[in-house]
C-alpha cells in the first residue's frame, strides 16, 4: 500500500497511535 | 519585495506587537511577567508548550532531513511531539503541584527547594541555562534571516535586525503574557500553513504512491524504518541505525523535555487539571504537522528527480530549502508572503520563549538571588525586560557574523547540553528521595564536561555511532547516582514538601504528609518564594 513495504507502514502508523493510546490512558485513568 | 508581500508580512508583524502592547497592561508584578501570573488556559499552555519546542529546525530541518534520508527519519516527528507530552506528563504534573503551593518562578527555585541549595545548584542551573539559551538563540535568528532572505531577496543583515527586534519589543513589552498570546496566534498559522501546503505539494508531487516508488528506485533503505546497523554508515545519509536512533530518542524526546524554554512554561498553567489532556493534546497536534513537514520533504525529493523543481545552489545546505521551494511550485503568485509566515511564526514562537527564559534567568536566579536578596519587585521587572534586549543584541552580534554552517551544528550542540545537564537532576529530584544536591550539581557538570568533549571527539576526531550528547547523558546519570549515594541524604521534610518518590501524581490527595501546605518558613528559608 502507498508503495511501501508493510512493516514500515505498521511502523509509521502504529507508534504514533500507540502512544495516543498510552496518553488517553493517562487522561482516563486521571 | 512587492507590495502584497509587504502589506501580508507587515500585517502579521503589526498583529504581533500590537499582543505585547495589549498585555503589557497586564503585567503588574515580576510574576505577571516571568509566568504569566500562573494564569494561562488550557489551550494557550498546550499551545505554548508546542510552539516553544516548534522551532525553525521543525519546518526547514525536518522537511529538510526527509528530503536526505526518507522513511528512516520519520522517527523525528514522533520523538520531539513526544517531548512535549513528556514534559508535561513526566516532569510537569508533579512540578505544577508543588509549584502551586511554593510559587516557583523558575526551574531553579524547584532546584533550590528540593536538593536545598539555595546557591550552589542555583547558580550552576541558571548559568547552564543561560548559556544554553544563547546558543539555541543564535540558530534561531539565522533561520528567520535565511527565510526572509530567501523569499524577498533583502539583504541578510536587515532580515537578521527585522527579525530580531520584533520578537524582543513583544517580549519586553509583554513577558509570557504576550508569548502565550502570541503562541496561540503562531500555532494556529503553523496548523493551517502546514494542513494547506502539505496535501497539495504531495497531490502535486503524485501521491504518496509515485512519492515512495521515487524513493525506493534511489535507494531501497528510504522506505524502510531505519538504515542497516554499520559503522561507519555505507552513505552518509544512511546515519540512522538502529543503534543510533536510541540516541535520537533520548536527546529529542528528553533533550527537549527539559530545555529552559520549555519545562518553565509549566509553571504558567493555572490549573492542575489541565495536566490530564494537555498530554494527548499536545502530542496530538504536534505529530500532524510534522509528520505532514516530513512527508512535504519526500515530496520534494520526488519532485526534484521528477524535474519539476530544484533546490538553490551556493547555499549551506539545499535539503532546508525543499519546504520552500515545494511551496513555492504549488503556489506560485502567492507563495512569499504566505510561506514567511509559516516559517516566522515557527521561528518566532521559540525565538521569544528563549529571550524570556534569559531574561528570567538574570534577573530572578543571579541579580536577586546572588547580587541584591532585597531587590523590589520592579526592579526584577526591569532588569528581565533589560536582559531581554541585552541577550538579544549580544546573540544578534554573533548571528551576524555566522557561517550557514553554524545554525545546525549550534542546535544540535544545544539540545544535547539539555539533555547531558538537566535530565538526571530533574528526574532524579523528582522521583528519586535518594538523589542528593551533591549528585545533581557533579551531574550537571560532568555531563557537561563529556557532551562538550564528545562533540569535539565526533566533530573533529571521528564519527561515533552514537548521538554524542549520549555519552553525556549516561555520564549524568551514573555521576547522579554514584554521587547521590556517596553523599548525605535530603532532608525528609523537603523531600516531603517536593513531593519526591516513585509517583507522578499524589491520588491520596488532601490528608496525606506530601500534599500537606507547606509552613511558609521552611519553604522561604530553603529558596525565597513569590511574596504574594
Amino acid at each position: 500500500m502507498i508503495g511501501l513495504p508493510f512493516e514500515t507502514l505498521v511502523g509509521i502508523v502504529g507508534v504514533p497511535l500507540l502512544i495516543s493510546l498510552a496518553l488517553l490512558l493517562w487522561a482516563l485513568r486521571w | 519585495m512587492d507590495f502584497i508581500s509587504l502589506v501580508v508580512v507587515a500585517a502579521y508583524f503589526i498583529g504581533l506587537m500590537a499582543i505585547g502592547v495589549w498585555t503589557s497592561k497586564k503585567v503588574k508584578t515580576s510574576e505577571d511577567m516571568l509566568v504569566a501570573g500562573r494564569n494561562l488556559g488550557f489551550w494557550v499552555f498546550v499551545l505554548l508548550i508546542v510552539s516553544s519546542i516548534c522551532s525553525g529546525m521543525t519546518i526547514l530541518g525536518v522537511s529538510g532531513l526527509g528530503f536526505k534520508t526518507g522513511w528512516p527519519s520519520i522517527w523525528e516527528p514522533i520523538f520531539v511531539p513526544l517531548s512535549a507530552a513528556v514534559c508535561i506528563l513526566f516532569f510537569g504534573t508533579k512540578l505544577h503541584a508543588v509549584s502551586q503551593k511554593t510559587g516557583y518562578v523558575t526551574i531553579q527555585d524547584y532546584f533550590a527547594h528540593r536538593f536545598s541549595s539555595p546557591k550552589g545548584i542555583r547558580g550552576v542551573s541558571a548559568v547552564i541555562g543561560i548559556v544554553v539559551s544563547m546558543i539555541y538563540l543564535v540558530g534561531q535568528y539565522i533561520a528567520i534571516s535565511i527565510v526572509l532572505k530567501e523569499l524577498f531577496d533583502i539583504p541578510y543583515q536587515y532580515a537578521l535586525v527585522a527579525g530580531a527586534v520584533i520578537v524582543m519589543v513583544y517580549t519586553v513589552l509583554g513577558g509570557l503574557y504576550a508569548i502565550g498570546m502570541a503562541s496561540l496566534i503562531q500555532g494556529l498559522m503553523i496548523l493551517a500553513g502546514v494542513f494547506i501546503v502539505a496535501p497539495m505539494v504531495i497531490n502535486a508531487a503524485g501521491g504518496l504512491a509515485h512519492i515512495n516508488t521515487v524513493l525506493a528506485s534511489l535507494d531501497p533503505n528510504y522506505v524502510r524504518l531505519w538504515y542497516p546497523q554499520m559503522h561507519p554508515p555505507y552513505q552518509k545519509y544512511a546515519f540512522l541505525t538502529p543503534e543510533y536512533l536510541v540516541s535520537f530518542f533520548f536527546m529529542l524526546t528528553l533533550g527537549l523535555s527539559v530545555a529552559p524554554h520549555v519545562v518553565n512554561n509549566i509553571l504558567a498553567a493555572r490549573d492542575n487539571r489541565y495536566f490530564k489532556w494537555a498530554p494527548l493534546a499536545a502530542f496530538a497536534i504536534y505529530v500532524v504537522i510534522m509528520y505532514l513537514t516530513k512527508i512535504t520533504g519526500f515530496a520534494a525529493r520526488s519532485m526534484v528527480q521528477d524535474g519539476m523543481i530544484s533546490l538553490p545552489a551556493g547555499v549551506a545546505n539545499p535539503p532546508d530549502y525543499s519546504f520552500i521551494e515545494t511551496a513555492k511550485y504549488v503556489f506560485p503568485d502567492l507563495f512569499a508572503p504566505f510561506v514567511a509566515v509559516i516559517v516566522l511564526s515557527a521561528v518566532m514562537s521559540t525565538t521569544d520563549r528563549l529571550m524570556l527564559t534569559i531574561g528570567s534567568y538574570v534577573s530572578w536566579d543571579l541579580y536577586k538571588q546572588f547580587i541584591n536578596k532585597d531587590a523590589s519587585d520592579k526592579s526584577i521587572t526591569l532588569l528581565s525586560r533589560v536582559s531581554i534586549a541585552a541577550a538579544a543584541a549580544l546573540t544578534l552580534i554573533v548571528a551576524w557574523n555566522y557561517t550557514p554552517e553554524l545554525l545546525a551544528w549550534l542546535t544540535w550542540l544545544g539540545i544535547g547540553i539539555m539533555l547531558a545537564c538537566f535530565v538526571a537532576p530533574l528526574a532524579g529530584g523528582l522521583y528519586w528521595r535518594g538523589a542528593t544536591k551533591e549528585g545533581a550539581i557533579a551531574s550537571m557538570i560532568i555531563g557537561l564536561i563529556i557532551v562538550i568533549v564528545a562533540t569535539y571527539y565526533h566533530n573533529f576526531v571521528t564519527p561515533l555511532p552514537l548521538h554524542y550528547s549520549m555519552y553525556g547523558f549516561v555520564a549524568s546519570v551514573v555521576a547522579m547516582i554514584g554521587v547521590s549515594l556517596a553523599t548525605k541524604k535530603s532532608d525528609e521534610q523537603v523531600l516531603d514538601e517536593t513531593m519526591t518518590g516513585m509517583y507522578i501524581k499524589d491520588r491520596s490527595n488532601s490528608g496525606s504528609s506530601r500534599s500537606r501546605r507547606v509552613s511558609d518558613d521552611v519553604v522561604k528559608a530553603a529558596y525565597e518564594p513569590v511574596k504574594r
